[in-house]
């Protein structure tokens, strides 16, 4: 599977991952309020587009996200969703982690893998599209080659994400914490809820760190520095996305695993994802999983250890290029 | 009158006012004279000072002349042995120039050396670094494969 162009491929893909498994709280509320704000203003704007949905590993006892959004919102927000279900038995077979709960950004992989869009933006399910971003996306100027980043600003708790509209949002008296904004050269700062980038470049680069599945912090800043590293560059989209506050957000949990951080369910936050970079095999984002179609805009794929990579696979731990040497393809691996 | 005055004339005689009054016009010419002699003395006397005077500014001048050639000399022969020493001075100095320019030169080449090392040092401590990283990610994934390996074995051997 590879990045090839589409006559009918949307502009711009949006990659999110999730599971019906109650994180933060409330996790389906915010999903759902948080795709429809955006499809909505996406739509507004005659922006095309489309949601990759990737359920990682998705909890039996519980309805699948993809059977909740049909049954509660409109058709033309589930017609604009693609699900790709991803069957439980590939967490635990490309896990390095017993600790680690949910792989996110292999469950991104395996969205921008079958992304259609000529961009491709990963990010989180409660995380809302500012307007700057769509005034970009409406202005079609987006450059490939180039990350493009954008701050995301947290919103406190207490507001009601069914009722968020741009007053609310834009209201400097509704942020948690003074709105952060990125620096070069990495524009860093919860990297995962922003990176878009064309289609072509996430292939080039091969997604996600998959190599090193230990942890799943700092993989989104790992990504920046593969990125850098193989001469691509970041720059700030121009504007800020929004983030309602929710319990069990890392913002709380890493005071709870301050002095035994290995033991977090997100991983051990101390691994040096800035000084490495990787060199993941062709097989990617599941390519080699088999798909099943269970469903409209709804695939299925079934577990096989063809596709899963190998368990350990030290040549694809790779140092950076250095900055001035940056621009092709990655160092030999030591 | 005039006739008999005419009539003397002519014999060589004159009146006895005449002679009165050329007798008195002598005696004028004679005091006159003499007032003139006198004034005459008193200008040569004047200029015979004047002279002296003049010939003692001369040997005045003569000897400050002298005085002034002589320090003239001196200082001449003072201005050429510090000319001299200065020269000396100079050269000394321009030796030690010279010998500081070539440290200084020393200096620099140690330090520009001395930079390339660190830099050296600095880019084999960053590679040493990522190495390093490197390593550690490695073993990360080494102990991470270990773990879920054992839980595998543990949990097909019932454990």
């Amino acid at each position: 599977m590879t990045a090839v162009a589409d006559q009918h491929a949307p502009y711009i893909s949006v990659v999110i991952t999730g599971r019906n498994d109650g994180y933060g709280g409330d996790f389906v509320k915010r999903f759902l309020a948080t795709l429809q704000f955006n499809h909505r203003e996406l739509s507004a704007r005659a922006i095309p587009h489309e949601f990759v949905l990737v359920e990682w590993a998705p909890p039996a006892s519980a309805p699948l996200l993809a059977d909740v959004l049909a049954e509660r919102c409109a058709p033309a927000v589930t017609e604009s969703v693609r699900v790709v279900v991803v069957d439980a038995a590939y967490h635990d077979a490309m896990t390095q982690n017993p600790r680690l709960a949910y792989h996110e950004f292999l469950a991104k992989n395996a969205g921008i893998r079958r992304a259609r869009g000529e961009y491709v933006l990963t990010t989180n399910c409660d995380v809302i599209v500012g307007r700057q971003v769509l005034a970009r996306l409406q202005q079609r100027d987006l450059e490939p080659g180039v990350v493009y980043r954008a701050a995301r600003w947290d919103l406190k708790e207490a507001l009601d994400v069914d009722r968020l509209d741009w007053n609310c949002l834009e209201a400097p008296a509704n942020l948690a914490r003074p709105g952060k904004h990125l620096r070069p050269p990495y524009f860093r700062g919860s990297t995962g809820d922003f990176i878009l980038l064309d289609r072509r470049s996430f292939h080039r680069l091969h997604g996600f760190n998959e190599v090193y599945r230990v942890a799943r912090i700092g993989m989104d800043f790992n990504f920046l520095v593969q990125a850098l590293s193989s001469g691509l560059s970041i720059v700030d989209v121009g504007g800020p996305v929004y983030h309602v506050d929710h319990e069990g957000s890392y913002q709380t949990a890493r005071v709870t695993y301050a002095g035994r951080e290995a033991d977090a369910p997100y991983g051990d936050v101390r691994w040096p994802f800035e000084s490495v970079v990787y060199r993941n095999p062709s097989t990617w984002g599941l390519s080699d999983a088999p798909e099943r179609p269970v469903g409209p805009r709804r695939m299925y794929l079934d577990f096989s250890w063809n596709a899963v990579p190998p368990l350990v696979d030290l040549a694809g731990v790779v140092l950076p290029m250095r900055r001035e040497m940056a621009g092709g393809d990655l160092r030999d691996s030591i | 009158m005039p006739i008999l005055r005419r009539l003397l004339r002519i014999f060589g005689l004159a009146t006895l006012g005449e002679l009165g009054a050329c007798e008195e016009k002598l005696h004028g010419v004679r005091q006159r004279l003499e007032k003139t002699a006198a004034r005459m003395d008193e200008a040569i006397a004047a200029s015979e000072r004047f002279q002296k005077a003049h010939r003692d500014d001369a040997h005045r001048h003569k000897a400050a002349l002298a005085e002034r050639e002589a320090e003239y000399a001196r200082r001449t022969a003072d201005a050429k042995e510090a000319l001299a020493r200065a020269s000396r001075r100079i050269a000394v100095l321009e030796e030690d120039v010279r010998t500081r320019d070539a440290q200084l030169e020393a200096d620099v080449r140690q330090q520009a050396s001395l930079e390339e090392q660190v830099a050296a040092a600095a880019r084999d401590l960053a590679e040493a670094r990522g190495s390093l990283a490197a390593i550690e990610v490695k073993l990360d994934i080494l102990q991470g494969a270990a773990n879920v390996l054992d839980a595998r074995v543990r949990r097909g051997a019932g454990v």
